[in-house]
């Protein structure tokens, strides 16, 4: 999709396109990070509304998507670095969860596991293996080279493997 | 590990937790309300208490002010040095929205007490100043870790000054050092060399209560400064900790210098002392997620020739059926005086070969429990004429287990070894049928793994039969325990929840028996109970709207 600088009602067109195609993907970025419905929601909330209000300046340099997740991450990231969550406990335990007979335990503790991570891994691990962004994009996303990009994965796979390992949890 | 398959395990651990999450179709039209927004008036207030507060704002707003000015400067001059770029985000304590705070508080934000609250500010009259502060992290780092202060000066400095809204006591510097370029402090905090240094300290008395150096691998210049500088001991538990592996790993020549380092100074060296077996054990993990591509299974080499064949007379391992189970024939990645190939199950192999089928099931989904019984091998070979030394093999299980049957024993020798064609070769015949559901795939695997001694409890999806408690059963059973537990009759529970589904679970030889209200709106149940399908009993019953039991 482009996004191109228009009149009052092609933007509010050109949000109701974002929001139809990339809400779920914006939500479920935001849960990666936050780990809580409330405020992923919220964060997503906050995230179209900051598109909205710079769909002016969007260049189409890069995806919607692309621009989207940007935007996403970083709102994450100030709700992560304010005030109330700087020495907060964020651990969910597993009794706190819905026990349906469905529920796989294994893959929730690899999710927590992941959650444990520092950021840059979980940017790198929700962006490649979540969003099923290439390098390039995950470098528009954060910033960065696909170079460093590739070197993070790199190291993003390593750990990866270890929690699998760790945790005796194998691919279904 | 494949790709692909790390992929698939994220998306479902992701999927399940924000499985209840449902698309707002009113988000568009509510960003674009707030989007419009005005900003609200602000309350008239008396022109003498304007001025007053004026007053003190302006001098308190000045102090606050230079010190913001002056933090914000560092984090640019260090993001100017370390070419890269990032933001600031320390807010003066009195522009802080405090009232919005309190309004917004609830327990789901996180804070246990909302007096915990602290936010990254700048420091006030009273408060350790920051020139102190650094003075006393750069103290800090070099008395640690003998870095020079040259160096520790050289690096990006991040510092961030934390203070308690609801106590005047609670602040804490924290500053953060960088000695790489273009990498993004807020964002990247990878470790490999060179990594960062934190230092907490606290507020005003200027006591370090955290210094440390990020790092997870052990590195030989780092190693080397750090030893020079007379912190032996930090060095030996590095290479003895969590670095061991990498310590191991090392170019040998670097290795044996750290080690002479080591007895010189009158360390133990046993930890370092590693017999084939604790080689092997060490190494099972990298051989096991090994994907260089350097699987010599089929490669005609001298060497491998004999490997497998000591693999076949001893083990009974054939490469066909080393192949079934997704092993490969790695070279070993630690230096060494003879030949030593390592046999190793591949979770690379049996990645991309799950990959590959239409539902990876049979030998796809047995080869994660051979593994457990089978271990890893080396064989160990002379470098000039290939002959066999030794066969080492490390494996977790301890007991092996004296049952006939394959699945009864925790270690396979060669007796059992060779019972193990007749599971896989019915393994390779399960395949997902058409019609069939993936349940029943299941169920037709355990079926198979407990034939051949697998345990119900390892096993235990199974058919419902007719000696069971069938549908009608378990509801009425579970529509009582549920009774029970909220102390109504039974018929008021229907009344309350006139939906019930109760669905067979064949995985765990349970009903699943779900009760919703009503409102037809409502996509999940209340309540589900669990009824065993053998016995009758109640497993357990879940109260959905507030996550417990």
């Amino acid at each position: 999709m482009n996004v191109h600088e228009g009149c009052m009602d092609e933007k509010e067109q050109q949000l109701i396109f974002l929001v139809e195609s990339c809400q779920s993907a914006v939500y479920k970025t935001c849960f990666f990070y936050l780990n809580d419905h409330a405020l992923a929601e919220d964060a997503m909330q906050e995230t179209f509304l900051k598109a909205y209000r710079s769909l002016d300046q969007f260049k189409n340099k890069s995806t919607a998507k692309t621009w989207l997740m940007r935007i996403a991450i970083n709102t994450c990231k100030d709700i992560l670095k304010s005030a109330w969550y700087r020495h907060t406990n964020h651990h969910i335990s597993l009794d706190s969860l819905p026990e349906q007979s469905a529920w796989d335990h294994q893959a929730d503790t690899l999710y927590q596991r992941i959650c444990a991570l520092p950021l840059r891994e979980r940017d790198i691990i929700q962006l490649y293996y979540y969003q099923d962004m290439t390098l390039e994009e995950i470098g528009k996303v954060l910033h960065i080279t696909p170079s460093c990009v590739s070197r993070k994965l790199k190291r993003a796979r390593s750990l990866l493997r270890k929690i699998l390992e760790k945790e005796g949890i194998y691919h279904a | 590990m494949h790709d692909d398959v790390l992929r698939r395990l994220v998306h479902h651990a992701v999927d399940q937790r924000t499985a209840s999450f449902t698309p707002n179709p009113f988000l568009a039209q509510q960003v674009i309300a707030k989007g419009k927004e005005t900003k609200p008036m602000k309350k008239k207030i008396t022109l003498g208490l304007v001025l007053a507060l004026l007053l003190l704002l302006i001098s308190v707003t000045a102090l606050a002010l230079t010190h913001l000015e002056e933090l914000k400067a560092v984090w640019e001059d260090s993001y100017e040095r370390m070419n890269t770029y990032g933001g600031f985000y320390a807010v003066p304590m009195e522009e802080f929205d405090l009232k919005g705070f309190e309004e917004d508080y609830t327990a789901s934000t996180g804070l246990e007490r909302k007096e915990d609250l602290v936010i990254n500010t700048v420091p006030q009259e009273g408060d350790l100043p920051y020139e102190e502060a650094y003075l006393i992290a750069i103290a800090a780092i070099t008395e640690k870790f003998g870095t020079p202060e040259s160096e520790i000066e050289a690096m990006g400095v991040y510092p961030e000054f934390y203070k308690s809204v609801y106590n005047d006591d609670v602040s804490e510097w924290e500053f953060y050092f960088s000695p790489r370029t273009n990498v993004n402090i807020e964002e990247d905090n990878t470790y490999p060399p060179p990594g960062e240094y934190r230092v907490y300290i606290e507020s005003p008395l200027g006591e370090v209560t955290y210094c440390g150096w990020y790092l997870d691998e052990f590195f030989p210049d780092y190693a080397k400064r750090t030893w020079e500088a007379g912190k032996h001991e930090y060095v030996y538990e590095r290479a003895k900790g969590n670095a061991f592996s990498d310590f191991f790993l090392m170019e040998t020549e670097q290795r044996e210098y750290f080690l002479q380092l080591f007895d010189e100074a009158g360390f133990d060296l046993s930890p370092f002392q590693q017999t084939d077996e604790a080689l092997l054990e060490n190494l099972s993990f990298t051989l096991e997620f090994y994907d260089g591509g350097e699987n010599l299974m089929h490669a005609d080499l001298p060497g491998i020739r004999e490997a497998l064949a000591v693999m076949e007379e001893k083990y009974g391992l054939t490469p066909d059926l080393m192949d079934d189970l997704y092993y490969a024939a790695l070279p070993s990645p630690a230096a060494s005086d003879t030949l030593d190939i390592c046999f190793s199950f591949n979770y690379d192999l049996a990645a991309r070969a799950g990959s590959e089928l239409p539902y990876p099931y049979g030998l796809n989904a047995f080869c994660h429990v051979a593994r457990k019984h089978l271990g890893s091998f080396m064989v160990i070979l002379d470098k000039d004429n290939f002959q066999v030394q030794n066969v080492i093999r490390h494996i977790d299980a301890k007991n092996p287990g004296t049952g006939e049957k394959l699945l009864e024993n925790s270690v396979w020798e060669k007796e059992l070894i060779l019972k193990l064609p007749a599971l896989t070769g019915q393994l390779k015949q399960l395949t997902l049928a058409e019609g069939e559901s993936t349940m029943e795939l299941g169920i037709r695997y355990d079926e198979i793994m407990r034939s051949f001694g697998g345990s119900m409890e390892e096993f235990p999806s199974r058919r419902l039969t007719a000696h069971d408690v069938q549908q009608d059963q378990a509801i009425q059973i579970a529509t009582a325990a549920l009774a029970e537990k909220l102390r109504l009759s039974p018929g008021d529970v229907l009344l309350a929840y006139p939906q019930v589904q109760a669905t067979y679970v064949p995985g765990t030889a349970a009903w699943s028996v779900q009760f919703f209200t009503e409102d037809q709106t409502r996509a999940e149940y209340i309540y589900e109970t669990l009824v065993d399908a053998q016995n009758g009993n109640v497993l357990s019953i879940f109260d959905y709207t507030q996550g417990n039991g």
